[in-house]
């Protein structure tokens, strides 16, 4: 039984070599196939002198390569980080200083942006280029991934309990924190999901999401420990995904909210029941309106609600059979994981008392990278523990306040902090504020976020500027644009004269500002 | 009217890449390959298509494959102006 990230690849390979387990356009590999690329790929990684629990961060669209590269690290003895491909030079620097990345993979068509960046990046000594065209850098060797060197790989010196991957995600403050994820947390949690799920080698997953958020890279640990073929596209118009699905025979589909909203609206081909035979949603809240049209386009296919959090991977699901009597709860705990509702003082609360959702159990990762002050907040002592057991054991603080019924179901009512939670991604206020900071004319600014039908909540900015029209409005956007990913970009700026209303501490109060702007979108379905 | 060049104009200031778009021939892959393209974006590049070209894009016309490379949008463009 695979205890290592790549040993799920290997395990399968040995099962059955000939079955497909990684499709993208035309190409298609089997298990012996992927095995071989992921070994080839490891030792040209050890070959250029990355060391055990190194990182190496992948910077690509989805495609055979970036599944090869994550794997290989593991493979290494290394650890990966999947940085978003929608990022931009200034936050995917961020990241490769943020946990000193060792070796870069990204592709031709990319490493032109990143010319200004790997020079400030005193860890970087290699980067990995796919694609054919001959580029230098200063600073930095150049490696081909078309030119690496056959090679033996030799076995693996890590256990299941050292790091093999860092996620970065955004909280309410500051940028991006890298959640550190031993081989054991993600492997635990892609067999507690396959479990549920009933995952088996039949299956074909279509991986929509991206590999650098928790969620979408499960649709591959899953795939691949139950020996199923996981199917990549990188999606445009939400038309690509059902086409995917007809085409492919897609048995399971993984999506947030705002591509479910778009996905319901659609028309969707008949016969897809003779295969789709699950659907997921996760990453915020399936309106309910949606879930029934979802139902009535996939009559066939069974419906998972799930929640989860990056530093604890996933913490709930609702079972299908459970939809109809109760579609507003987020379900119990899943398997292999223990979920409380505590009081502030850290006692467990009664049946429907609201109280702070703490997820306990093996998924529970190793917190923030180089962050101590912060992993001190979301990571602590977990509530129950016998007092004679004298280690402490860490759980996760989710900051999420929800409530427990008497049947054990629980139900989402409200977050404790800040946070912006859009399009299925978390967005950091400062993250957007910092873009604007020192700009011209403008006093004060604050990002906050606001009810959305299609993306949960949408990214709003409001600044106190001396005068504002719709010209300083167009050329803030043009600046967000210009410095930040996609989702980030506010859907709306609104200016005003006069300061921004303070909390009792002095600072902005992005709660009220939140509130004055909760009927924005109220119409913009 | 140099379809080409009015896509690559489109590209820059719908994406917001600050000229980057003019090294751009018709095999540079776009989808995936941009870090500015994707499903929000492309909203905004199919808006001023509409707005600077005088066509009409509706959703059912459009798939990712359209967007694979220059090539394959230019190629679309042409076929909408004709």
């Amino acid at each position: 039984m695979g205890r290592l990230l790549h040993e799920l690849v290997f395990d399968s390979a040995q099962r059955s070599p000939d079955a497909e387990a990684l499709k993208y356009r035309q190409e298609s590999l089997t298990y012996a196939d992927l095995t071989s690329e992921i070994q080839r790929t490891a030792s040209a990684f050890r070959g250029l002198g990355v060391a055990r629990g190194e990182r190496i961060a992948v910077w690509m669209e989805k495609r055979v390569e970036t599944v090869v590269a994550l794997f290989a690290a593991s493979a290494a003895d290394a650890v990966f980080v999947p940085v978003n491909p929608l990022l931009k030079p200034e936050q995917v620097l961020h990241i490769l200083r943020d946990c000193d990345v060792r070796l870069l993979v990204t592709t031709i068509e990319r490493v032109g942006l990143l010319a200004s960046v790997v020079a400030q990046c005193p860890a970087l000594k290699d980067v990995m280029i796919v694609g054919d065209a001959d580029v230098t850098l200063d600073d930095v060797a150049v490696a081909r991934w078309s030119a690496r060197p056959e090679g033996v790989l030799r076995d693996s010196q890590v256990i299941d309990a050292d790091m093999a991957a860092i996620l970065y995600t955004s909280g309410s403050t500051g940028k991006p924190k890298g959640v550190v994820l031993s081989h054991r947390n993600i492997v635990e949690g892609a067999r507690s999901v396959a479990e549920y799920l009933e995952n088996t080698s039949e299956d074909r997953i279509l991986s929509v999401l991206p590999l650098s958020f928790d969620y979408g890279l499960n649709q591959i640990t899953t795939s691949f420990l139950v020996g199923a073929c996981a199917v990549l596209i990188n999606y445009l118009m939400p038309r690509d995904v059902i086409n995917a699905v007809r085409k492919e025979r897609i048995t399971g589909l993984a999506a947030v909210p705002p591509l479910w909203i778009q996905l319901s609206q659609l028309e969707w081909p008949e016969g897809l029941d003779d295969h789709l035979r699950y659907f997921t949603n996760s990453g915020g809240h399936m309106p309910r309106p949606t879930l029934g049209a979802l139902r009535q386009r996939m009559p066939g296919a069974r419906p998972y609600l799930m929640y989860g959090l990056t530093e604890a991977f996933r913490s709930t699901y609702l079972p299908p059979d459970e939809v109809d009597r109760r579609p507003d709860s987020m379900g119990k705990a899943i398997p292999n994981a223990e979920i409380l509702v505590v009081r502030a003082d850290g006692a467990v609360c009664d049946p429907d008392e609201p109280g702070e959702l703490v997820h306990r159990g093996v998924h529970v990762s190793m917190g923030y990278w180089n962050d101590s002050v912060r992993t001190a907040e979301r990571f602590k002592p977990a509530p129950g523990r016998p007092g004679g057991i004298p280690t402490p054991e860490l759980a996760v603080f989710s900051g999420d306040t929800v409530r427990c019924d008497a049947d054990g179901f629980l139900y989402f009512i409200g977050r404790q902090d800040e946070m912006i939670k859009t399009s299925g991604y978390r967005v950091s206020p400062t993250e957007v504020e910092e873009v604007l900071y020192g700009f011209d004319g403008i006093h004060e600014v604050a990002a906050v976020g606001a009810p959305h039908p299609m993306l949960g909540q949408a990214v709003v900015l409001i600044i106190m500027a001396s005068s504002a029209d719709e010209a300083l409005e167009a050329r803030l956007i043009q600046a967000c644009r210009q410095h930040l990913p996609v989702f980030m970009v506010p859907a709306k700026v609104i200016c005003s004269e006069s300061p921004l209303p303070r909390n009792p501490n002095g600072k902005v109060d992005r709660k009220r500002l939140a509130d004055s702007v909760a009927d924005l979108f109220a119409d913009a379905s | 009217m140099d379809i080409k060049n009015e896509v690559l104009e489109i590209l820059d200031d719908a994406l917001g890449l600050n000229g980057r778009a003019q090294a751009f021939s018709l095999e540079t892959p776009l989808l995936g390959a941009l870090p500015e393209l994707d499903s929000m974006a492309v909203v905004a590049v199919i808006n001023l298509m509409e707005e600077r070209l005088g066509v009409y894009v509706d959703d059912d016309e459009i798939d990712g494959a359209t967007f694979a490379s220059v090539g394959t949008l230019v190629g679309f463009v042409q076929t909408k102006v004709a």
